[in-house]
């Protein structure tokens, strides 16, 4: 590595206070999104002056990264004082002025870091990522103005990543109220008025399933030109857009369930697992493949996609999706509920005013979805740049 | 829409499990293996003495037919009328059947010297199975073409039964089936091509039907091999015995089933190969003031009675002949140990014994999914031209080197859940091993990051001795080679993009605003 590289054990000291006195009650965990989160652990007569005390602006991570997702749990606390289980190490940065706590997070965020902290963790059953290890990480210790320099261009990008996610919920929520002002009313008449009427899904697209990879074969994390949509990337966003945390199949992989593929337009709900998500295919996945775990509907006519997807969230949101859904163990929603869900078919007039109204939403939410996506992109670079 | 249903090819282990399968209720699950394996065995030799038969009857007339000799020769049992396997099966809808088999195993091994001891004993009287369930079960076994050696028939169905109550019984009692690609994995390291091959914990014999495989493979002679191990499960020592008498190969496993450390059959033992997977990180091996001056420990501290992984190691050391090789499997944690084990290791690379350290992907057992550890101890590492299976090889001085090796990112999927070494990986292995070992080994080994180092004594010393390969082997940041530039530039221009369209989108969004009758003030 190069000259500018430094031990972080030179920068850091272990910290280790117990909540004796139980004054703390925050009980924290730290999740493999390198972030504090809630803890879920079951409680139940736990006793916790044995728990370790983290202090706003000190680390804390878990020494064991096998059965880890491939990744080492690490976070910096920037909210209040908060109390953690005793298996994770804590740890803070001794020599601030030379090393910005904050800066050293981006270095762990990267998926590099995760990668050699599983390489260089060792043991049988549980691999261990001892702090030995931790304090022979090497790390670029640049002057700490440059550091702060570029943790503030990280936050400025989260910043607008946020602003762009609370402005894309803000637009969701206006036009589902428009749809609903429009049409909701609609399902609870007897009598529909003239040009309106309701109809079963299937008559107005094409339900078909996803496929489940052939056996022996595996999703791969290097781009080919096959992504596989799984149902973690659905529901994230009203488009469902090729970013970088998807996992593509090979060429071969590819000929034996290349029949199951979604178009740009198409409308995806996921099906078992955590069911009724909603996605319209963007056109970075045009003829992407699908889970067998997801539906698409394809080939909308007389009603548009965007009106169907529209009419889907208003279903999701009064609960007939989730009642639709059948099975003991793991919940599925059935082909045969999906086909026969009962649809609002207004005047193609009235259809074609509500597409021109939406049409706005429709790019902006688009156009925001994708600048969120080449932001990530922006802060994967960002933090792979801090290596050079 | 109805679908026309594919018919599935059911393979013979599927068959042979639905048919042992019925037996469920009358047998414990854990004995379906023993149940079916001994009718195997059944169907197996009979089908082998029928073949030699004919070829005795073909050669020298039928008056030397019942020739025992003509047999014994030829690895091959003689077997009398009620021990064929025609004979149970024209009998197999009597009421007696079950008494019927007892009396074909035991005359088998009565006849057999080498078989003593290794076929159940009365075993399918006991079990009260219900004729017609049996019947069945035979009927399935009947079906089975023992012809097909390329296939490895009695392995397949072993792996598959054992694998099917791998989880249920082999985890609680600690047994491990070594995979396949392992076994193959150790034996092209350490080329037991002639010579005597010893595993210490040999289960059902698996490593040695592969390394007897293996030198046919490289068209060797296997009687050049002689084999010698031991087992402690009583049922596992017999079930190697029919393993090894099934395929024909002669083999010394001691007198009984026995703990090697209290009571080793192979008292003064040399071998030129060893191999082994010996249970892993066994508590309570010996008691505090049992095995203390035990030879085998000789010029070693004593192994602490907490863990008897340095127990096996040093078992196996002691075993080794001037020139043998031992490649062995053992839980990671052996590498980096404290104590008294620190102490032996020290001690064992300070002897130059330590050649290799492979440390291999998890997933590639049945039973568990941590990640062990391949040691790889030679006697002899100092330079000399040894020859191999008709060849001569030239090994350079490697006394004061370890070969350092980590082969976690290797690896490809094997029925969902596990992770086997192809071929083409353990060819990798091999290679950049023997290049090592080898004169010549400037031009033809070079140290790759992420996958394998040689370091000096000195720097395994100045490490204090630890072992795990990745304190050894470098590890490439991905993020040093990512282009920059180019990347930036297309982010550049695609926000450039979107930031003018994002413009044009806000004017528009105000106007709706402000039709629907909420206008936006900015």
């Amino acid at each position: 590595m190069e000259s500018s590289y430094k031990l972080l054990g030179d920068y850091i000291r272990p910290v280790d206070i117990r909540n004796k006195d139980l004054k703390i009650s925050n009980l924290l965990g730290v999740s493999i999104g390198k972030c504090f989160i809630p803890s879920i652990a079951n409680t139940v007569g736990t006793d916790f002056s044995n728990y370790k005390i983290v202090k706003q602006g000190q680390f804390a991570y878990g020494p064991v990264t096998s059965r880890n997702g491939e990744k080492i749990s690490i976070a910096l606390l920037k909210g209040e004082d908060c109390i953690i289980s005793s298996s994770y190490t804590v740890f803070e940065v001794t020599r601030k002025e030379e090393l910005d706590p904050e800066y050293l997070m981006l270095w762990f965020s990267r998926p590099e870091f995760d990668r050699y902290a599983r390489y260089r963790s060792h043991g049988s059953v549980r691999e261990i990522f001892d702090w030995d290890e931790m304090c022979a990480v090497e790390l670029p210790v640049l002057n700490i103005e440059k550091q702060r320099k570029i943790v503030k261009a990280y936050k400025t990008i989260s910043d607008r990543i946020a602003l762009k996610q609370r402005l894309n919920d803000n637009l969701e929520a206006t036009a589902q109220a428009i749809f609903q002002e429009r049409f909701a009313s609609f399902y609870s008449y007897d009598d529909l008025p003239a040009g309106y009427s309701i109809v079963n899904l299937d008559s107005l697209c094409t339900i078909k399933g996803g496929k489940r990879l052939p056996t022996d074969c595996e999703l791969l994390d290097t781009p080919t030109e096959h992504p596989y949509i799984r149902v973690r990337d659905v529901g994230n966003s009203r488009y469902i857009c090729l970013t970088n945390q998807f996992q593509y199949i090979d060429e071969y992989t590819h000929s034996a369930i290349s029949r199951y593929t979604v178009d740009t337009n198409d409308i995806v709900i996921s099906i078992v697992g955590t069911i009724g998500l909603l996605g319209k295919v963007h056109h970075s996945l045009d003829k992407a493949n699908l889970t067998e775990n997801c539906v698409k509907l394809t080939d909308v006519h007389t009603i548009t996609p965007d009106y169907l997807y529209y009419t889907l969230c208003y279903k999701k949101q009064i609960k007939e999706i989730e009642l639709l859904t059948v099975g003991a163990v793991q919940a599925k929603l059935p082909m045969y509920n999906i086909q026969s869900m009962k649809i609002l078919v207004p005047p193609a007039g009235i259809m074609d005013k509500f597409q021109m109204d939406m049409e706005v939403f429709n790019t902006q939410i688009e156009a925001n979805t994708i600048e969120i996506q080449r932001l990530y992109d922006l802060q994967n670079l960002l933090l792979a740049k801090l290596s050079d | 829409m109805a679908k026309a249903k594919a018919v599935k090819e059911v393979s013979m282990e599927e068959a042979l499990w639905k048919s042992a399968d019925k037996l469920r209720g009358s047998v414990e699950p854990a004995e379906y293996k023993h149940v079916v394996l001994s009718l195997f065995f059944l169907k197996f030799a009979s089908d082998k003495f029928v073949k030699q038969r004919n070829s005795i009857i073909e050669k020298y007339g039928e008056k030397f037919a019942d020739n025992i000799a003509f047999y014994t020769k030829d690895n091959v049992f003689y077997l009398p009328e009620e021990s064929r396997w025609s004979y149970i099966i024209s009998q197999a809808k009597q009421d007696d059947i079950a008494l019927k088999i007892d009396t074909a195993l035991f005359t088998i091994e009565k006849n057999n010297p080498a078989l003593k001891g290794a076929l159940p004993d009365n075993y399918y009287s006991r079990l009260h199975i219900d004729t017609t369930k049996l019947a069945s079960l035979l009927d399935e076994v009947n079906k089975i073409n023992t012809d097909d050696e390329e296939n490895d028939i009695i392995g397949r169905v072993y792996e598959y039964f054992l694998g099917k109550f791998a989880l249920a019984e082999g985890k609680g009692k600690g047994e491990f089936y070594t995979p396949k690609c392992i076994v193959n994995l150790i034996a092209e390291l350490i080329e037991p091509y002639d010579g005597i091959l010893y595993d210490p914990c040999c289960g059902s014999g698996g490593m040695f039907v592969q390394s007897i495989k293996f030198v046919e493979a490289h068209s060797g002679n296997k009687k050049k091999v002689s084999i010698y191990g031991q087992e402690y499960t009583n049922t596992t020592f017999k079930l190697a015995k029919m393993n090894l008498a099934i395929r024909g190969i002669s083999a010394n496993l001691g007198e009984m089933a026995a703990n090697t450390f209290t009571n080793d059959q192979h008292k003064d033992l040399k071998a030129d190969y060893i191999m082994a997977n010996p249970p892993f990180n066994q508590k309570e091996w010996r008691a505090d003031t049992e095995l203390i001056d035990d030879p085998r420990w000789n010029g070693y501290e004593v192994p602490p009675t907490s863990n008897a992984n340095y127990g096996w190691i040093l078992n196996i050391v002691s075993k080794l002949s001037q020139n043998g090789v031992a490649g062995f499997l053992l839980a990671n944690g052996a590498l980096s140990d404290d104590g008294t084990e620190l102490k032996i290791r020290q001690q064992l690379i300070e002897n130059n014994l330590v050649e290799t350290i492979i440390i291999l992907p998890r997933n590639l057992f049945y039973t568990t999914d941590i990640s062990v550890t391949l040691w790889v101890l030679n006697k002899n590492k100092k330079a000399c031209d040894v020859e191999k299976n008709g060849e001569t090889v030239h090994y350079r001085d490697r006394e004061r080197e370890i070969l350092f090796m980590d082969l976690r990112q290797m690896g490809s999927p094997f029925e969902k859940k596990y992770i086997e070494l192809t071929e083409e990986d353990r060819a990798k292995v091999t290679a950049t091993y023997h290049a090592w070992q080898q004169k010549g080994y400037e031009e033809t080994y070079q140290n790759i990051p992420e996958f394998c180092y040689s370091a000096s004594y000195d720097e395994v010393a100045e490490k204090g001795f630890t072992l795990v390969p990745s304190r050894y082997i470098e590890f490439v940041n991905r993020d040093e080679n990512i282009d920059f530039d180019t990347k930036m530039k297309s982010l550049q221009s695609e926000l450039k993009e979107l930031l003018v369209e994002e413009e044009k989108s806000k004017a528009d969004l105000l106007e709706v605003f402000r039709e629907l009758g909420y206008g936006i003030e900015l």
